[in-house]
């Protein structure tokens, strides 16, 4: 009879655990989830071995740091996610879902993305919970493909499967403003922690009340800037806007003249600062053309430069023109483009197109740009536009609108036989509004 | 059939108890199993797959969607369309009609009917107060490695492009670079060449060589 009560005990203990097993989306394949660390996250890697750290931590290789690859961008420089993110090497392991506070939690998948070949490739996600008040968010990068579905919520300890390649890169970030979308503003968010405590023990925890910017100190200067830290030789003095405090840029207000910067560094500053790399031998000046425009720009119109996160420029020749049909800005330095007010309204038009095919359209803000031209009878802003047919009219059009917008300026002015005309009317009636909107501050007329 | 019975009479009362134990243990564990098919089961397929947003979508297109989703493919008709919210307008094409419904941007969600009966739908899946979409990759990654895929659009430009899926009467247009769905068409099941004459008047290969200022003339 006793071996009748165990069994029964049994079998009542098993049948929940059969039928969730019906239901579990995903269950943990051949590795058992890591110990659960004493600290606030357990690491999702049963190695919690870190092989990048943040910036933070190892300012020198840490990523974002002195020595991290040019070729991966760093939105909001060491202030950003990516600046604070950890890599921990998975030795062919798998990525678990964390425990917070040593307490299962449901965590939702906000957001899949593929990560570009040249930014490690793979695949990203991007999972929220809430725990004891507190709102978590979890960007995991460089994964092979995790059997997770966008909208669906997933426990502790759920198999997120293997890596890409050889680590998983990850971030966690606190109360964040917005669900974060990797390779936008949401990436500037001081909610982004320095992530090397949910895998290293020995690296600080941050506090509850510890999301300002890490790079700021209490009184609000500027303590570390990667410009500030190259400009001049070393026995320069830095200048005052190293040292002078920080407050937030009103868009439409006129900005103060760019910090210089050395010789030889600008392809450097263009990338760490404003996100863009320079591809080709360009010359010193159209470099300094660049990083003085893109520097006004960064203070009048934000959320354009925000735009041209890991975008591209490369250096073309003028036979070929100028162009943005290898997905990525090409231009030509030499002969009529050796002047900058030729120079300047034509590669803002064609960073239009870039933002137009590349960036999300809750940024680019394409569809409203073709809602509004095609519920108004397709109006064209420039003739340059008007020689075209559909769809490329269209998305000339948008193009237009941004160099417009930014230079006062654009290609009609400048291609196909010379000066061409602006309709002013519909740049007042359609498109300045949303101009300002897609780049963050006032047009320039 | 007396004999079977007075066997398991005979039993011990031990042994008797657990056989009934293990039976009842099977007959529940049976009904959890078929529950859960049952549920996966009531999904049906003709209506195509779920528009589902990175963050929750707006209201306007929550209601619009409940059209779309509605709609089952080869079993919806004319009649039930009518009725439906959002509804626009017909157009009445030989043995075709052409239903368009409101999506809150200057392209309608579309639903074409044959002989009385729903053939296709098209859902815009752009939200068009906060400019979200579904992720592509997602989509991509359900179904697999289309049949066919095409670069170039007339409605959204050259870089867009439209996966087909015509074996399984689905086709996903989006653009890659962001990882944006734009629009999901259901259909019944047709080929390549099909799809392309009857659904896919959108797509256009000839849109490549764009965003080319071209060299200057007459400087």
């Amino acid at each position: 009879m006793k071996l009748l009560i165990v069994l029964v005990l049994v079998l009542t203990a098993l049948l929940p655990a059969i039928a969730k097993a019906q239901q579990a989306p995903n269950n943990p394949i051949d590795n058992a989830p890591p110990e659960v660390s004493s600290e606030a996250f357990s690491c999702p890697v049963a190695t919690k071995r870190i092989i990048t750290h943040s910036a933070q931590i190892d300012p020198v290789n840490g990523h974002c740091g002195q020595t991290y690859s040019r070729t991966f961008s760093c939105n909001c420089g060491t202030q950003g996610r990516r600046a604070k993110a950890i890599d921990v090497a998975t030795d062919g392991g798998d990525v678990f879902l964390p425990q917070i506070g040593g307490q299962n939690v449901n965590w939702k998948l906000n957001l899949a993305y593929p990560i570009a070949p040249g930014d490690g490739g793979g695949n990203g996600y991007v999972f929220e919970t809430e725990a004891g008040g507190t709102r978590w968010h979890m960007d995991f990068v460089h994964m092979a493909g995790a059997p997770v579905e966008v909208g669906q919520t997933y426990p502790s300890g759920t198999n997120l499967g293997k890596v890409h390649q050889t680590h998983v890169h990850f971030t966690v970030g606190r109360n964040l403003a917005n669900s974060p979308v990797p390779g936008t503003a949401t990436d500037c968010d001081p909610g982004w922690l320095v992530s090397d405590f949910v895998c290293d023990p020995n690296a600080p925890v941050p506090t509850p009340t510890d999301n300002r910017p890490s790079g700021l100190s209490s009184q609000g200067t500027k303590a570390s800037n990667r410009l500030c830290v190259k400009v001049g030789t070393p026995t320069t003095e830095k200048p005052a806007a190293c040292t002078a405090p920080v407050s937030p840029v009103t868009p439409g207000v006129a900005p103060g003249a760019a910090p210089p910067v050395a010789s030889g560094e600008f392809v450097q500053t263009i990338r760490s600062q404003f996100g863009v790399n320079m591809e080709g031998g360009w010359g010193e000046t159209h470099l300094q053309w660049i990083y003085e425009k893109f520097y006004e720009l960064q203070q009048t119109n934000p959320k354009f430069i925000e735009l041209l996160s890991r975008e591209t420029i490369g250096l073309t020749d003028s036979n070929e023109g100028p162009n943005q049909l290898a997905t990525y800005v090409r231009m030509p330095q030499d002969g009529y483009w050796a002047n900058n007010n030729n120079f300047m309204p034509v590669l803002i038009h064609e960073l239009g197109h870039t933002i137009y095919h590349n960036k999300r359209d809750a940024g680019a803000l394409s569809s409203k740009h073709n809602d509004i031209y095609n519920s108004n009878g397709k109006p064209a802003l420039t003739t340059y536009v008007s020689g075209y047919g559909e769809p490329t009219r269209m998305t000339e059009n948008y193009a237009e609108v941004i160099a417009y917008c930014l230079t006062g300026d654009g290609v009609y002015n400048h291609m196909k036989g010379g000066a061409g005309s602006i309709n002013l009317e519909y740049w007042a009636t359609y498109y300045k509004t949303l101009a300002e909107e897609i780049t963050g501050g006032a047009c320039r007329r | 059939m007396n004999n079977l019975i007075n066997s398991v009479q005979r039993l011990p009362k031990p042994v008797l108890l657990l056989i009934i134990i293990l039976g009842l243990f099977l007959l529940i564990t049976l009904a959890v199993l078929t529950s859960t098919q049952q549920t996966e089961e009531e999904l049906p397929k003709e209506t195509g797959p779920d528009v589902i947003y990175p963050q929750p979508p707006s209201e306007d297109v929550q209601r619009r969607s409940q059209s779309y989703s509605a709609i089952e493919i080869g079993k919806t008709t004319t009649e039930e369309i009518k009725v439906l919210p959002e509804l626009k307008g017909e157009q009445v094409k030989g043995n075709q009609t052409e239903f368009s419904f409101n999506s809150g941007l200057y392209t309608d969600n579309k639903v074409v009917a044959e002989n009385g009966v729903v053939v296709f739908k098209k859902i815009i899946t752009t939200d068009p107060q906060t400019w979200q979409h579904p992720p592509l990759s997602s989509y991509l990654g359900a179904y697999g490695s289309p049949e066919a895929e095409f670069t170039g659009s007339n409605t959204y430009g050259s870089r867009f492009k439209t996966y087909v899926y015509p074996s399984q009467g689905l086709a996903f247009l989006g653009n890659p670079a962001p990882d944006e769905l734009y629009e999901i068409h259901v259909f019944e099941p047709t080929t390549i060449e099909q799809y392309r004459l009857k659904w896919g008047s959108d797509i256009n290969e000839n849109l490549d060589n764009q965003h080319n200022e071209g060299a200057l003339i007459g400087r």
